[in-house]
């Protein structure tokens, strides 16, 4: 061991860096946990149950951690930038919930995109003629800048579906291609012995699409996933606050909102707190990252792969 | 007594340039305690035949039947065994050879001492909770075999099972399907394997159903008479191995062949 | 007895072995290796391999039988695992390695430990760990777990434990874990990772 101040930080360093990898791996253990028993076939009841239990510790346990992030974050602004107005400090208290609103509406969008790409997917894979047909026309669809749509939607559609409404199918504009395209190839990329195993010993429909597809398509549902998600954040500052002329704005609470209403009174004092969501934006990407999207990643390279 | 009758089969399929016919008027049995060889050019529709055997397919026009009733849907008294293992990456070697009980929806507990045993008499101990990229390609073979073995089929199918793996490994997993179909107190009761190996198919079978090229119909069905284990450098395994590829040269199609030592008499 | 580790896995080295009992259990190495069409270095690791098992005897270019030999090969699929289980607790990789196992806490062993322990004996480097791991698991010595990436020992009854050379009872069809009356014997402290690999220079160097 080198001795002297720099061996000494060396060794701190590495103390550091492998507590903060042992504990990463150990909160995100349970979570990919889970993941895998919904794929896996025959479990006893009583792992699942146990699988939930944890997960739902876990996941008060990581709301608690993210709000300490987000309020030290917070107090540290406060610290360097002086007085805050005091309607921008109100709605800097209200980080955490914005963070958590945007994040209900993303799994919101989400899981709305999966229930129409998937079986869209499934379709697309197995059906030629399906993908002869269908599958051009999706892809011009998707090359449509969505962005063009906002106008439409909220001009025709608020009235009805509400701006929340408005927001998540908004996101789902973002998301929804970036899933459909990962499961299609991911589907296709199922090696066809597979498949043929498990009809040779009487599987067929449903059971044949849960043990043999699902799991088949686990990595590229989480590359869609990962993307999607990607696609969702950035849309999120323009789906959450909508400047719809004359000075009037049409908006949900969320993080891209308090982006937006911190740029737009950014003259009043504003600014604090366009940052303060940035930088609260930015931690929830990565700690979602890192406790979720990484083990799952890892997990499907392990066990998901064909060799 | 007869299991599996296929009886005047033909198989088309249907393409583009209007319908292509595979094979025509197959007709063969396999009894029990048969072990069936199916050679012949590459194209002449084994592998089709095996899966329209199984179930998972259905001929354009004849029947087959097994024990007498016809075949609609997948056969569950049949198992197959596949040439690239089929095995389920994210499964262990446990949940794999589990996976035929699961479909038929055996309770966990049976399943469970049923796996063990196979798992035990196909040799994989030791192995249970492993994935299959740990194991090497005779293993995972093992590991298809046994799950082929663990819904205890009456038939086993294979179809080119030995391709994928080097010679020793052939040779070794050659033999313990030998010893397996032999043990009375094992599954199966009979082996239809489909390869286009003709020394292991005479190596192995008692019967060599001889395909001819496409569209396949059956030039001969060759008894094997010789005792186990058999001498691949004995004259009358010479003879046999001869009379095959005469047949299907005759037939008309050159094949994969291994060369001949020197001093046998050459084909055709 | 040597201590090489040719790179075979039980599979090959089971074909071999057939092969070999197909030419009425001798055989000329060349002719063998012609008979499956490959050169005679192709079948090199598996003979010797088989040669380290004590199965086989090769001299003058010419494989026989050895009385083991012979009766491995007339064997159940798992009579063979038994007799290749015994052969393998008789090389000085395995006694160590299984020594190593039975002294170390919770019988487990990590990569890196498995790792340093192939290497202090005299078989060849890395992907050497895969075939030992391979061969201790076909014979079912250990387990190893891919999660924790970790060897765990096998435990069997005290009986079965005795020590290479003495031949072990009937082996039931079930016979890894459970069962055995492990308590009865008391287990050992749990060492200290210097004194682990002083016991494990020890025994190598024995």
């Amino acid at each position: 061991m080198p001795a002297g101040t720099s061996g000494r930080f060396r060794r701190a360093a590495s103390y550091v860096t492998r507590g903060v990898r042992t504990g990463v791996s150990r909160l995100s253990t349970p979570l990919v946990q889970l993941a895998a028993i919904t794929v896996r076939p025959a479990c006893r009841p009583s792992a699942r149950r146990q699988a939930v239990i944890y997960h739902l510790s876990l996941g008060t346990i990581l709301v608690l951690v993210w709000l300490m992030l987000i309020a030290i974050i917070v107090a540290v602004y406060t610290v360097f930038s002086g007085t805050i107005l005091p309607s921008v400090r109100a709605q800097m208290l209200m980080l955490p919930l914005a963070v958590g609103f945007s994040i209900s509406r993303l799994v919101i969008a989400y899981a709305i995109c999966l229930a129409i790409a998937l079986p869209l997917a499934i379709l697309m894979a197995r059906g030629p003629r399906a993908r002869r047909v269908g599958l051009p026309i999706v892809e011009v669809v998707a090359s449509f800048p969505a962005t063009a749509l906002f106008p439409v939607i909220i001009f025709e559609l608020v009235p009805y579906i509400s701006a929340e409404g408005a927001a998540i199918l908004m996101l789902m504009t973002g998301m929804i291609w970036y899933l459909f395209f990962n499961l299609l190839s991911g589907i296709r990329s199922i090696p066809p012995d597979l498949e043929e195993a498990a009809r040779s010993f009487g599987l067929k429909g449903r059971k044949l699409l849960r043990r043999v597809l699902v799991p088949g398509v686990f990595t590229a549902l989480i590359t869609g996933s990962i993307t999607a998600f990607g696609g969702g954040w950035n849309t999120l500052i323009v789906a959450e606050y909508l400047n719809v002329g004359s000075g009037q704005s049409l908006s949900v609470l969320g993080v891209g909102q308090l982006i937006d209403i911190g740029y737009a009174e950014h003259a009043d004092g504003g600014y604090p707190l366009m940052v303060a969501a940035l930088f609260a934006l930015i931690a929830t990407v990565i700690v979602i990252n890192e406790l979720i999207w990484k083990p799952l990643y890892r997990r499907a390279v392990e066990r998901y792969r064909y060799d | 007594m007869t299991l599996i009758r296929v009886e005047h089969v033909d198989k088309s399929f249907a393409s583009r340039h209007g319908s292509i016919s595979i094979m025509q008027d197959i007709s063969f049995e396999v009894k029990d305690s048969d072990f069936v060889a199916i050679v012949g050019p590459s194209g002449c529709g084994k592998s089709t035949l095996l899966r329209l055997i199984q179930g998972l397919d259905h001929p354009t026009a004849g029947t087959i039947s097994f024990r007498d009733q016809k075949i609609d849907t997948v056969c569950p008294q049949m198992a197959m065994v596949f040439q690239s293992f089929a095995l389920y990456p994210w499964l262990t070697v446990a949940q794999n050879v589990a996976f035929g009980l699961e479909a038929l929806g055996w309770a966990p507990e049976r399943i469970e001492s049923q796996v063990e045993r196979y798992i035990s008499v196909t040799g994989l101990d030791g192995f249970q909770e492993a994935y299959p990229r740990e194991l090497s390609g005779g293993m995972r073979q093992r590991v298809g075999l046994a799950r082929a073995l663990a819904v205890e089929p009456a038939v086993l199918l294979m179809d080119e099972p030995f391709s994928a793996l080097d010679p020793l490994t052939a040779e070794s997993l050659r033999e313990e399907v030998l010893q397996l179909w032999r043990d009375p107190q094992l599954p199966p009761d009979a082996v239809l394997l489909v390869s286009h190996n003709i020394e292991e198919a005479i190596q192995l079978a008692d019967r060599v159903v001889v395909l001819s090229r496409r569209p396949g119909h059956i030039l001969a069905q060759v008894e094997v008479d010789l005792p186990r284990p058999r001498d691949r450098k004995s004259s009358a395994f010479y003879d046999l191995t001869d009379r095959v590829y005469s047949l299907i040269t005759e037939g008309g199609s050159a094949m994969a062949s291994k060369t001949r030592p020197e001093g046998a008499p050459s084909a055709g | 007895m040597p201590t090489t580790f040719p790179k075979c896995n039980p599979t090959e080295m089971m074909g071999l072995l057939v092969l070999l009992n197909s030419h009425k259990g001798s055989e000329d190495v060349a002719l063998l290796a012609d008979d499956l069409d490959l050169e005679i270095d192709e079948i090199f690791p598996a003979l010797e391999f088989a040669e380290v098992l004590q199965l086989v005897k090769v001299a003058d270019g010419r494989a026989t039988f050895t009385d083991l030999g012979k009766k491995l090969v007339g064997g159940s699929i798992r009579d063979r695992k038994a007799i290749i289980r015994d052969q393998l607790r008789k090389t000085t990789l395995f006694k160590t390695l299984l020594r190593a196992l039975e002294s170390a806490p919770e019988h487990t062993l990590s990569d890196e430990d498995l790792g340093q322990i192939v290497s202090l004996t005299t078989a060849p480097a890395d992907e050497a760990v895969q075939n030992i791991v391979n061969w201790g698991r076909y014979a079912d010595l250990f387990r190893y777990d891919a999660d924790e990436h970790r060897l765990v020992l096998t435990r069997r009854s005290p009986a079965a434990r005795a020590g290479p050379g003495q031949s072990r009872p009937p082996s039931s069809p079930g016979n890894s874990e459970g069962g055995s009356p492990s308590g009865a014997k008391a287990a050992p402290p749990a060492p200290s990772s210097t004194e682990l690999r002083t016991s494990i220079v020890a025994t190598a160097t024995s």
